[in-house]
């Protein structure tokens, strides 16, 4: 087959298709405008081929728009293939080839970085190495996973779906699809001329003069429930029209049509999906077809406006109209009887409730007149009642004014007393809390001046024992002594001589200054001393109180100079003692150095010498030893000799005597204040017993009173209570048969209202039976409108689609299938792991090859740009009238003759790296 | 109205007489009534003695003598003047007494007693209400409400304004009355009658000859609890249409829900008990539209 072949092919076909009809069509109404040059062509070809009849091919075939470099069918069918294939494969290589990218150009890299580190041995080189490994192995497994997962065709092939023309008695014919069912035409019509049939009489019987109501009412409702039973009972209503609508035929005419023959008929039947209806199937389609024929040339009468025809439809149309317009005045006629009805029901019941208002004025007239007749005697009841009030009130006000200006009196004297008695107790408590200050105060003082005394009678005893009792140690008196170690003090006898004479001269003089002193002792008179020795004895034996007749004695010793005197004189013998006590010693000292010198000489002639001055010396020694003696014996003190510590003395005793006269006073001061308090106490005592008693008596009166006054309060209340409970007998009793009156007033009122209620249940009865009526009429009349609308409807649509799809004015004068190819591929695919199949078909109306550059193996697998290059049409429109979604295919067939590939290759139609994939992987 | 004034009121009028006379048992009623006076009439003796002597048993102290002497008494004053005649008691004694009026002759007042009977020929222009019963003799017209709590009885050739109510009616004659009749027991007509319209509670009675009827101006005739017995025809509506007893006869019986059930034939015995049930007959719909309303009830809903 050479590559022209198919173009003559189908224009041939196509002009031998129409070769049947006698008329040759207006090709400028063909929508089909994508080819001007085709219409020349079938001209030329009709009118060279006129000869040529070919009744029986009424079979066509839809062709898509390819150029001529396409001879073949299955060509197409290859080329249909690859575009799906490649699209689908640039989809999957578009995520994966970033990876294969990555890991490639990694692999190099790190082995030229390992390689280097190793020729300068760097120590990282390993490293460098060990990554060009990972990376290489992670390139294999990216280059088997893509291989994996590279999309599978499962099944491809070509269908076919079929559409048949019925031709028109009137001219044209028009496509439908024997697949979609025919609707029941002939019972929608019956249903719709039964309307006019039935309506025909509705609402002619109805006379408005007529008083029967009643049976108008009954006529009306029963034609129209009539009217709406075939509503009730059709449900095809809301069929569809059966025809593709003209806009949607349009996408059949961008098909090129191939006319077949049987042989072709048989092949393409093999692809037809679903299976084509049988031969019979056709005949209601065609009866349909004539029946709108039928009926829209009798509403074509009607639109163009020819009034004067009395067409059938024409005339029920008018009559039905008129019809449901005379129901429904008389609809309207129900409801202005209804609201008639409903003012007079109104207007009875206004009145009946009138009724009970003249009853009520009725009795109150009654009422009134009776009050006016016990109206005196109830004023009087009132007057006698409010006196017996007053009086009452008068009376008990009187008492309790009295008991409480009685109460009153009693309690203002008692009040009177508590304040003097509160009066006098504060004074007392005030005297008292003053004198137990004062006391405390001389207590303080008492204690003060004990002490004081205390001390001063211990330093006066102790001064007095000092003068009296006090003496000094004196030395003992020293005995001559002869065995004194002394050197021999002069060396010569006349100088012994001298000093033996001066020894006993010095011996006689100090015996006799020492005799002159003890004598003038001897002369002393101690009797001041013992005066003063006696009052210490005195003061020192008894307590400081029975020393103070003593004090005064002391305070008047006037003995003080002789005492001074015998000081005086007891010292000077006590310093004589003292010197010559030294002056023995000096001479016994000298006597002993004396007699060694002269036993160093041998002198003896001076121990006679010797032997005297010893006499003399122990003549001193005795003077000395009485003297001694004398002294010792007597008590002094050297005390004595100060004037000063008499002058203490005075100031002791005279301190201590003041302070005891002060003490004594002291002591009476307490004991006069402590007696005052104690009288105190006696007094607040007998203070608070009366004030307790006056406010007790004061408490007696006032409860004494308070239940007085509440005994009489109570009689008060009772009585009143009481004159309140006969005032309201006695009205009860004037006034009962006004209340038996009122009462009988009331039941008859209620009897009325009862009344008024039965008439208002009838007025309701009355009311629901007409709205009952009305509304079920209102209802049944919108039925039978509503009926009438959609009946007319719906064959107005059906008819006024057909009519456009005929003024589409086709070309195929003859009743004729026509076959519009599809094709179907089913792949699969592993998105990421998991296999998953995708099934699709498409209709295309065109394919169109592209120029492009020459293919090579970096261009194919660097670049993401499509392998094919060619385009190919698709159309939504027809896919949707094919409905080619909702097919089902068949699987695991792959529908393409081997050497296509070869030819689409070699003409340039697709890359041969695809060809190789896909024989690959297939 | 002309028609029955002239026919009924030409007499003159020539006396009034009014009588009270005892009720039925006025003569063993109690000793009150007898007196000439009633015992609220300055009979205040019994409460002050009362007072009085609880006062000195409550309080012995009490000086009586402060409750002896009122110097303030209230002065009764005679406001019971009468200006005009009343024609409905104004007293005690009066309360429980007949009002008779005898024709012929006017009233211009409304009339209200106990038992109101009137002759015959009385025209009274107000209401007339009977606390107890009501007699219209022969002949008269009421521009007003005719209103019984008891029995009423209306004579042959009476003509009510008003309204009509009673206890029980009794009506006898021709009769006429502009207003709707509403009767809270029986009714019973033996004659001619004309209304707007007729409720009874209890039972509807109409009899006469032939030539009587009963004409209402409203569409149906309304007998709440019992039934209608008729031996004379029916006319309802104002074009006083025939109203067919043996179709549209209705008995009513109300549901628990609030709606009303019309049947052909009376409710059927539930324990031995028929259910509260009216009966109506009315000329606004009948059994065929019932049941045509009923088939049609699926439209409805």
């Amino acid at each position: 087959m050479t590559p022209s072949e198919p173009e003559i092919t189908r224009r041939e076909a196509f002009a031998l298709s129409n070769a049947g009809s006698e008329e040759i069509p207006v090709c400028a109404n063909v929508p089909n405008g994508n080819n001007p040059t085709l219409q020349g062509n079938v001209n030329k070809l009709a009118s060279e081929n006129a000869t040529q009849v070919l009744p029986d091919a009424t079979s066509f075939r839809g062709l898509i728009d390819g150029s001529d470099n396409f001879h073949d069918e299955p060509q197409l069918d290859a080329a249909i293939l690859y575009a799906e294939y490649d699209s689908h494969r640039r989809s999957w290589w578009e995520p994966r080839r970033w990876f294969i990218y990555l890991f490639a150009a990694l692999t190099p890299l790190f082995l030229i970085a390992g390689l280097l580190g190793l020729l300068t041995k760097n120590s990282v080189s390993n490293l460098f190495l060990i990554g060009a490994a990972l990376t290489f192995v992670l390139l294999l497994l990216a280059l088997a996973y893509a291989w994996f997962t590279l999309p599978r065709v499962v099944s491809f092939g070509r269908f076919y779906r079929r559409f048949v023309s019925i031709q028109l008695d009137s001219g044209g014919s028009v496509w439908v699809d024997p697949t979609v069912p025919v609707p029941d035409f002939p019972g929608l019509r019956d249903n719709f001329f039964a309307l006019y049939r039935d309506s025909d009489e509705l609402g002619t019987k109805i006379k408005p003069e007529d008083e029967e109501e009643t049976g108008r009412k009954k006529r009306t409702l029963n034609e129209l429930s009539h009217l709406i039973a075939p509503l009730k009972s059709t449900a095809s209503m809301a069929a569809t029209t059966p025809y593709i609508q003209a806009d949607k035929t349009l996408v059949l005419d961008n098909l090129w049509l191939q006319s077949l023959d049987d042989k072709d008929i048989a092949e393409i039947s093999q692809q037809t999906m679903p299976v084509p209806p049988q031969v019979g199937e056709i005949e209601p389609l065609e009866l349909l077809t004539h029946e709108v024929e039928d009926y829209s040339s009798l509403d074509d009468a009607l639109a163009l406006g020819q009034e004067g025809i009395a067409t059938i439809h024409n005339q029920i149309a008018a009559k039905v109209e008129g019809n449901l317009e005379l129901v429904a005045t008389e609809i309207n006629r129900w409801y202005d009887h209804s609201e008639r009805e409903k003012l007079f029901n109104q207007s009875l019941f206004s009145r009946c409730e009138l009724v009970t208002v003249a009853a009520r004025e009725g009795f109150a007239k009654v009422e009134s007149a009776m009050e006016v007749e016990v109206r005196p005697a109830v004023q009087r009841l009132d007057a006698e009642s409010a006196f017996y009030r007053s009086q009452v009130q008068r009376f008990y006000t009187t008492q309790t004014e009295l008991l409480e200006a009685n109460r009153d009196g009693i309690l203002a004297t008692l009040e009177r007393q508590h304040q003097e008695l509160g009066n006098g107790l504060e004074e007392r408590l005030d005297e008292q809390r003053v004198l137990q200050a004062e006391l405390k105060h001389l207590n303080d003082q008492r204690v003060q001046l004990d002490n004081s005394t205390n001390t001063r009678f211990e330093n006066l005893k102790q001064l007095l024992t000092d003068l009296t009792e006090r003496s000094y140690n004196l030395p003992t008196t020293l005995h001559f002594r002869s065995d004194y170690g002394v050197p021999p003090l002069v060396q010569e006898s006349e100088e012994v001589l001298r000093l033996l004479t001066q020894l006993r001269a010095d011996a006689r003089l100090a015996t006799s200054d020492v005799n002159d002193a003890l004598n003038r002792y001897a002369r002393l008179r101690f009797e001041p001393l013992d005066e003063l020795g006696r009052l210490r004895q005195q003061i020192g034996s008894g307590t400081k109180w029975q020393s103070s007749q003593w004090l005064s004695n002391l305070s008047n010793f006037r003995n003080s100079g002789q005492l001074l005197a015998i000081a005086g004189e007891v010292g000077e013998a006590i310093s004589v003692y003292l010197d010559f006590n030294k002056e023995l010693e000096r001479l016994n000292l000298q006597w002993c150095g004396l007699e060694v010198a002269i036993r160093e000489l041998g002198a003896s002639a001076y121990n006679n010498q010797l032997a005297d001055a010893q006499r003399h010396l122990e003549g001193l020694e005795t003077a000395l030893s009485s003297l001694h003696s004398s002294l010792v014996m007597a008590p002094h003190s050297p005390e004595m000799s100060r004037p000063a510590t008499f002058q203490n003395l005075y100031n002791l005793a005279a301190g201590l005597q003041r302070e005891l006269d002060e003490l004594g006073g002291l002591a009476g001061s307490i004991a006069r204040t402590q007696e005052r308090l104690s009288e105190l106490e006696a007094e607040l005592s007998q203070l608070e017993a009366l004030i307790s008693q006056n406010d007790e008596e004061t408490q007696r009166v006032q409860g004494e009173v308070a239940a007085a006054i509440a005994e009489l309060q109570r009689k008060h209340n009772l009585i009143l209570a009481r004159l309140e409970e006969l005032k309201v007998e006695r009205l009860q009793k004037i006034r009962e048969h006004i209340t038996a009156f009122i009462q009988t007033r009331d039941a008859e009122i209620e009897h009325l209202e009862v009344g008024l209620r039965s008439m208002q249940e009838l007025c309701d009865i009355s009311e629901r039976f007409l709205q009952k009526h009305l509304r079920l009429s209102h209802r049944l009349f919108e039925e039978a409108t509503s009926l009438r609308q959609n009946l007319e409807t719906n064959i107005s649509g059906i008819v006024r689609e057909f009519e456009r799809s005929v003024r589409g004015d086709r070309a195929v004068r003859h009743t004729s299938d026509m076959y519009v190819p599809a094709w179907y591929i089913q792949l699969s695919e592993r998105p990421l792991w998991h296999k998953k199949s995708v099934g699709f078909a498409n209709c295309y109306l065109a394919i169109t090859k592209q120029e492009t550059s020459k293919d090579s193996i970096w261009r194919f697998l660097f670049t993401n740009r499509p392998a094919v290059f060619f385009q190919l049409t698709e159309d939504s429109e027809l896919e949707k009238l094919l409905q080619v979604n909702q097919m089902e295919y068949p699987a695991g067939e792959i529908n393409i003759l081997p050497h296509t590939l070869d030819w689409l290759v070699e003409n340039d139609w697709i890359s041969g790296w695809v060809t190789n994939l896909y024989r690959a992987k297939k | 109205m002309q028609n029955v004034k002239s026919l009924h009121f030409k007499k003159v009028i020539k006396k009034i007489t009014m009588s009270y006379y005892s009720p039925r048992h006025g003569g063993s009623s109690s000793p009150k009534s007898d007196s000439s006076q009633p015992d609220f009439e300055n009979n205040l003796a019994e409460f002050e003695s009362a007072f009085q002597k609880f006062v000195a048993e409550t309080d012995p102290g009490f000086d009586l003598g402060l409750l002896h002497f009122n110097f303030n008494p209230f002065v009764s004053e005679n406001i019971q003047a009468q200006i005009a005649k009343v024609w409905y008691p104004t007293s005690k004694q009066e309360l429980e007494k007949t009002i008779t009026l005898e024709g012929p002759a006017q009233i211009n007042a409304p009339v209200l007693g106990e038992h109101v009977r009137l002759t015959g020929d009385i025209r009274i222009k107000g209401n007339v209400i009977g606390i107890k019963s009501v007699s219209v003799g022969a002949n008269c017209v009421v521009e007003g409400h005719l209103i019984s709590g008891g029995s009423l009885q209306i004579a042959d050739g009476c003509r009510v304004e008003g309204t009509v109510s009673g206890e029980e009616i009794v009506i006898t004659g021709l009769v006429k009355v502009q207003g709707p009749v509403v009767c809270q027991g029986d009714f019973k007509l033996n004659g001619t009658f004309e209304a707007q319209s007729l409720v009874a509670v209890k039972s509807i009675s109409l009899q006469g000859s032939e030539k009587d009827y009963l004409k209402l101006d409203m569409h149906s005739l309304f007998v709440q609890n019992g039934e209608v017995d008729t031996r004379i025809p029916v006319k309802l509506g104002h074009s006083g249409r025939l109203a067919d007893l043996s179709s549209q006869l209705f008995y009513l019986s109300h549901a628990s829900d609030g709606t009303f059930r019309l049947a052909r034939a009376p409710s059927s015995y539930q324990d031995g008990m028929r259910p509260a049930q009216g009966t109506i007959l009315t000329i606004l719909s009948d059994v065929e539209l019932e049941k045509m309303l009923a088939e049609l009830a699926t439209l409805e809903r």
